[in-house]
């Protein structure tokens, strides 16, 4: 009985302090999100709330940053057989990998298919480098391709999706648009159709990748934009695919041209 | 292994309360979680964080499980002198993560 | 002052603060108390205590979280020497314990916290005098999308894990 008053008169107070501060937040500073969408385009960030906005917006705080510092140091170390590091022929990567990550994937005439940052990463590494590659979401691959996609921070996502690339674009389409898995479902009829809405605590995002890599609060890492479809695709009840797949690549077109002006982010922090 | 962020005010007026942010990159395993093989992860925290400005302990905490990952902290110390400050962290697995800031006190 | 526990559920008072309602503490964050600020007797802090937390935190894995004594003049004669946070549903109460002295200046923390699920978050400061402070706070906390509890499983970030580690 005493306890349950005391539980009344705590919630009471909370309440009271949330109207003040909502009260406070509404007159002093209404955040400004028009950066963070284009036409009908949200970012993630749209949907996040204040308190894992401030994790992103203070360098400070941003647990991605990490990989960021990471990436930099990988980026001047020298590895592989050749002697050299991605510096020696990429020189100061602030200079030569600025706006790099907003045009990725992209297709690539050598593989004849989709090639992604990652990927490149790795191909540069072996033919120039003479070094192994580095494995797919390893802490090393997720550190370098968060610090050279963070040096595009700002710019918006410009995909080419005409001419060659054309076709896998078609794939990555249908892959978005096609059902799987025990519960049956389309990215689209959550990320197209719901966005914005709850499901359970959280409010459904548009499924857009211009904060990736990004950190992930329930993940206490980084991740790549393959292991977020691995993860969707697994919490669908659905057989994923492999890190770097076809299908991951073709998707990953797919949904960065989803996402076309929207400004890169990385790293973003999400829930 | 762990990395740490450390912010102190580069220069401070004598007597001047500066607030120090520290920020250290580490998993915090709550030791609660069990994998798919229903194995458990042992606990892997932080649990003893220190400040000491020019050798003298100013501030220091106790960590538990309820920490989030890559642990945050904000807190307050006089500029009393020139000198340094020594941070230290220490985990389960008996490793202590330092990092040294210098401040010039005016 | 201390008053018994309360029936089967083994609640504990503190002294009521004049404009506040009587604070009833769980036995399990009692104990916690007692455990980490010392048998002593425990008031309920009033305005004593700013303890600032959201009042819904939209994800539990990470709360800021700020415990400050506004009032103390953090002198050799007047500090406060300790900050301590508690929950009381989490699988421990525990939380932090903050060691402070007069060359701090200013007796605030802020730092971010797990939360299991929404509950009672307390904060305990300890002056100089030996005098204790209590204070609670209730946060509800969002379960998110899909997600595992954060002190369950997320199943396939522990198998990744166990993939890296070659196991």
């Amino acid at each position: 009985m005493n306890r349950s008053l005391w539980i009344f008169v705590a919630a009471f107070g909370g309440f009271a302090a949330y109207a003040f501060l909502a009260a406070g937040i509404a007159h002093a500073q209404a955040p400004d999100l028009s950066r963070f969408s284009v036409e009908d385009r949200k970012s993630g960030y749209v949907f996040l709330g204040e308190q894992v906005r401030a994790l992103q917006d203070d360098d400070f705080q941003n647990p991605g940053m990490f990989a960021v510092d990471r990436g930099q140091r990988i980026w001047n170390t020298v590895d592989g057989e050749a002697g050299k590091s991605c510096a020696t022929c990429h020189g100061d990567a602030a200079e030569s990998m600025a706006g790099v990550s907003a045009r990725y994937p992209q297709f690539d005439a050598d593989r004849g298919a989709i090639i992604n940052l990652e990927l490149r990463i790795n191909e540069q590494r072996m033919t120039h480098m003479m070094a192994p590659p580095l494995e797919y979401e390893s802490e090393d691959l997720l550190a370098l391709t968060t610090y050279i996609a963070g040096l595009s921070r700002g710019m918006p996502l410009e995909v080419n999706i005409e001419g060659d690339a054309a076709p896998f674009f078609e794939k990555g389409k249908d892959f978005f648009f096609e059902r799987r898995g025990q519960l049956d479902l389309a990215c689209n009829q959550c990320h197209d159709d719901l966005d914005g809405m709850m499901l359970r605590g959280d409010k459904m995002s548009q499924g857009q990748i211009n904060g990736f890599p990004f950190y992930r609060l329930i993940w206490n890492s980084v991740g790549s934009t393959h292991r977020m479809f691995e993860w969707c695709n697994t919490s669908m009840r659905a057989e994923p695919f492999a890190y770097g797949s076809e299908e991951y690549l073709n998707l990953e077109l797919y949904v960065a041209w989803r996402g076309r002006g929207l400004l890169v982010e990385t790293p973003a922090v999400r829930r | 292994m762990a990395e740490v962020r450390v912010a102190v005010p580069p220069t401070a007026r004598k007597g001047e309360v500066i607030e120090i942010k520290t920020l250290v990159s580490h998993p915090m395993d709550n030791g609660f979680l069990l994998d798919y093989g229903g194995r458990m992860i042992p606990r892997w925290i932080i649990n003893r964080f220190e400040v000491e400005y020019n050798g003298e302990m100013v501030f220091s905490a106790d960590w538990h499980v309820s920490i989030s990952t890559n642990p945050y902290l904000i807190f307050y110390t006089v500029a009393t002198e020139t000198g340094q400050l020594d941070f230290k962290w220490y985990d389960d697995n008996g490793e202590i993560y330092t990092h040294t800031a210098e401040i010039t006190v005016t | 002052m201390l008053a018994g526990g309360a029936g089967s559920l083994a609640l504990y008072t503190v002294t009521a603060h004049p404009a506040h309602a009587e604070l009833l503490i769980p036995d399990v964050v009692f104990k916690a108390m007692v455990d980490r600020m010392g048998d002593r007797t425990f008031s309920e802090s009033g305005d004593n205590i700013a303890f600032t937390l959201p009042t819904h935190a939209e994800t539990g894995l990470s709360v800021p979280a700020t415990v400050s004594v506004p009032n103390s003049p953090m002198t050799q004669a007047d500090h406060i020497t300790s900050l301590h946070m508690f929950t009381e549903l989490n699988p421990q109460p525990y939380v932090a314990d903050y060691y402070l002295t007069p060359r701090c200046g200013k007796a605030e923390i802020t730092t971010r916290i797990r939360l299991a699920r929404s509950q009672f978050v307390y904060a305990g400061a300890i002056r100089s005098d030996g005098t204790a402070w209590i204070t609670a706070f209730y946060i509800t906390v969002n379960l998110g999308a899909c997600a595992a509890d954060i002190f369950l499983p997320d199943a396939a970030e522990a198998v990744r894990r166990r993939q890296l580690e070659g196991g």
